[in-house]
Formats: structure tokens, C-alpha cells, sequence
């Protein structure tokens, strides 16, 4: 009778050792396929930035009215140029950027969307950097590749 | 004996239908949170793909900006002339189509008198639409000042209609 009392603990250990294996596996599986909404690309971000690049800034740096583009201004500020007025073209590059994105989306903690982190990438260093609100959860995002080798990315957190 | 061995024949039994009503739940679980993963992402893919239909129609002839190699651009002032004419109504089987300005803030529909210092234009305006798409994109036009110059803005194109749905 213990013998038998043996054999079924060890026949009922086996089952929930089983149970647990396959639940394991399946929540294994269901982890890694759910994609994370915190990777989510959007299309009407990246629609967002090819508008920002394209943007007349007040910045000319050969002659007025030859205004350089947000994605031309990115170049010129890579290279420590300046306007024809004087001003710096990465603080105009940075005010013009700041004003469009607080124009283009609605940020706070009553809007949809809590925050973003705006950047602009060269192939060595960070040319720009804008963040504004809490951006401590999930987001969508979307880069946009700038001719002369930067990057910009935008990204909106929920 | 024969008592015993019907006794572990139910015991089995009872453990392979636990073990069946088990798996199924776990199965019946997994399967409801993929499919609702599933139904959101064919909503946001939906979606997307309104947003490059309305893409679309900013590229067509009488919208897109053929001074600088530009797709994202739309010629604000063909846009104005364009609000003008009733004819292009049907043209692309839409209940509202809006052009908007977002960057520089503007105020009020745009008309000959106003233009440029407005905020919209109103092409197509039905009473009744669905709900509407809009899409991020260059509003370019002629300025004047400074002998003259191109300048582009920021704005977004805002449509309604069986032509989104048809394409």
C-alpha cells in the first residue's frame, strides 16, 4: 500500500511537472510573438517628419531670400554655419523644430499623447536633441533618413 | 482486484479530462489574446493604409508642387484656385477633402482676400461625411517678399469618402 502511495505521487508530480512545462512553453511563445506596442512604427510620424524636413526656415547662409530647409539647416548646423543675419543655424534649427512640434501634436497629460523625443543624428554625434513631457511608457515612433547622412526620429509616448 | 484495476481505469480518465479541460482553457486563452491583437493591428494597418491613400491624392496632378523634386510637397496656391472651382466636386468621389495649415499658425478659411495668413481650404465640403483621414505634408506656395521666393510650411490634407475606400 505504500509502495502504491508512492506511485501515484510520483504519477501525480509527473503531471504538474508536465502542466507547468507546456504552460511554460506556450507563455514562452505568446511573450515573443506579441509585438511590443513600445516598437510600433508609424506611418503619420514618419508622414510628420518628411513635413519638418521640408519646412522654409528664416535661416539663409549665402543670400536672403535663399532660405535653407529644416533638412538643409541640419547641414549647415552640422557645420557650424551661420545665417546671413548672424543668428546661429542650430538655434534657429532648434526653435524652428521646437515651434513645429508644438504645433503638430497636442502634449500633456490630458492629451492622448504624454511626451516626445525628437533627435537628429549625424554619423559621429547628436546635431539635436528636444524632449518634452513624460516619456516613461510605451510610444510609437518612426525615423527619417536626412541626405547627408543623419538620421531624425520622433518618438510619442502614451 | 477487478474493483481496483476499474478504479485506476477512472482515475486515469479523470486525469486525462482534467488534463483536456486544462490545455483547452490555456488554449481558449491564448487564442482570445492573439485574436484581439490581431483585430487591433488590422484596425492600425487600416488606418495607415488611409493615411497613404490621402498621401496619394496630394501627388496627383492638380495638388503636387512640380517646382522642386518634392513628393511630400502640395502647391498651396493651385490649392486655392482649385477651392474656386466647383467642377473638381466629384472628381475624386470624396465627401470632404481640407487642406490645412499647422506650422506657421494660421486663423480662419482661406480666400483671395486672407491667403495666405489663413489657416485652411475647404475643396470639397459635403454636410454629411464619415470620419475622416488626414495625412502630414508640405503646404508650398510663392511668396512674395524678399523679390520673391518659394516657401513651405507644414500642414496636413484631411479627406473623406468612398474614393478613400475605393482606391
Amino acid at each position: 500500500m505504500n509502495k502504491k502511495g508512492q506511485e501515484e505521487m510520483v504519477g501525480f508530480v509527473m503531471i504538474v511537472i508536465i502542466v507547468a512545462v507546456v504552460f511554460l512553453i506556450l507563455l514562452g511563445i505568446f511573450l515573443r510573438q506579441e509585438p511590443s506596442a513600445s516598437e510600433a512604427d508609424s506611418v503619420e510620424v514618419t508622414q510628420f517628419l518628411e513635413s519638418i524636413m521640408g519646412y522654409t526656415s528664416s535661416c539663409a547662409v549665402s543670400y536672403e531670400p535663399a532660405y535653407s530647409s529644416v533638412g538643409e539647416l541640419i547641414e549647415e548646423c552640422y557645420r557650424g554655419k551661420k545665417c546671413v543675419g548672424g543668428e546661429d543655424s542650430c538655434e534657429v534649427l532648434e526653435q524652428t523644430v521646437r515651434d513645429i512640434l508644438g504645433s503638430g501634436w497636442e502634449i500633456g497629460e490630458e492629451f492622448y499623447y504624454k511626451g516626445y523625443e525628437f533627435k537628429i543624428v549625424g554619423s559621429e554625434e547628436t546635431i539635436l536633441e528636444i524632449s518634452n513631457g513624460n516619456c516613461e511608457n510605451e510610444f510609437i515612433g518612426s525615423e527619417y533618413l536626412i541626405p547627408g547622412d543623419f538620421v531624425s526620429s520622433l518618438k510619442l509616448c502614451l | 482486484m477487478d474493483k481496483k484495476g476499474q478504479m485506476k481505469i477512472q482515475q486515469m480518465a479523470f486525469v486525462l479530462v482534467a488534463m483536456m479541460v486544462f490545455f483547452a482553457m490555456v488554449a481558449l486563452v491564448y487564442f482570445s489574446i492573439r485574436m484581439s491583437g490581431l483585430e487591433s493591428s488590422a484596425v492600425s494597418l487600416e488606418e495607415e493604409k488611409a493615411k497613404e491613400l490621402v498621401k496619394k491624392i496630394s501627388s496627383s496632378a492638380e495638388f503636387a508642387f512640380g517646382v522642386t523634386d518634392c513628393p511630400n510637397c502640395i502647391d498651396l496656391d493651385k490649392v486655392l484656385i482649385l477651392s474656386e472651382r466647383k467642377s473638381y466636386e466629384g472628381f475624386w468621389q470624396l465627401d470632404y477633402l481640407e487642406v490645412e495649415r499647422i506650422y506657421p499658425y494660421g486663423e480662419g478659411i482661406c480666400d483671395r482676400t486672407n491667403y495666405p495668413d489663413c489657416k485652411s481650404i475647404k475643396i470639397i465640403d459635403s454636410e454629411n461625411y464619415g470620419s475622416a483621414v488626414s495625412a502630414f505634408v508640405s503646404l508650398c506656395r510663392w511668396e512674395s517678399s524678399k523679390d520673391g521666393y518659394f516657401k513651405c510650411e507644414v500642414g496636413r490634407i484631411i479627406a473623406s469618402g468612398e474614393g478613400l475606400r475605393n482606391e
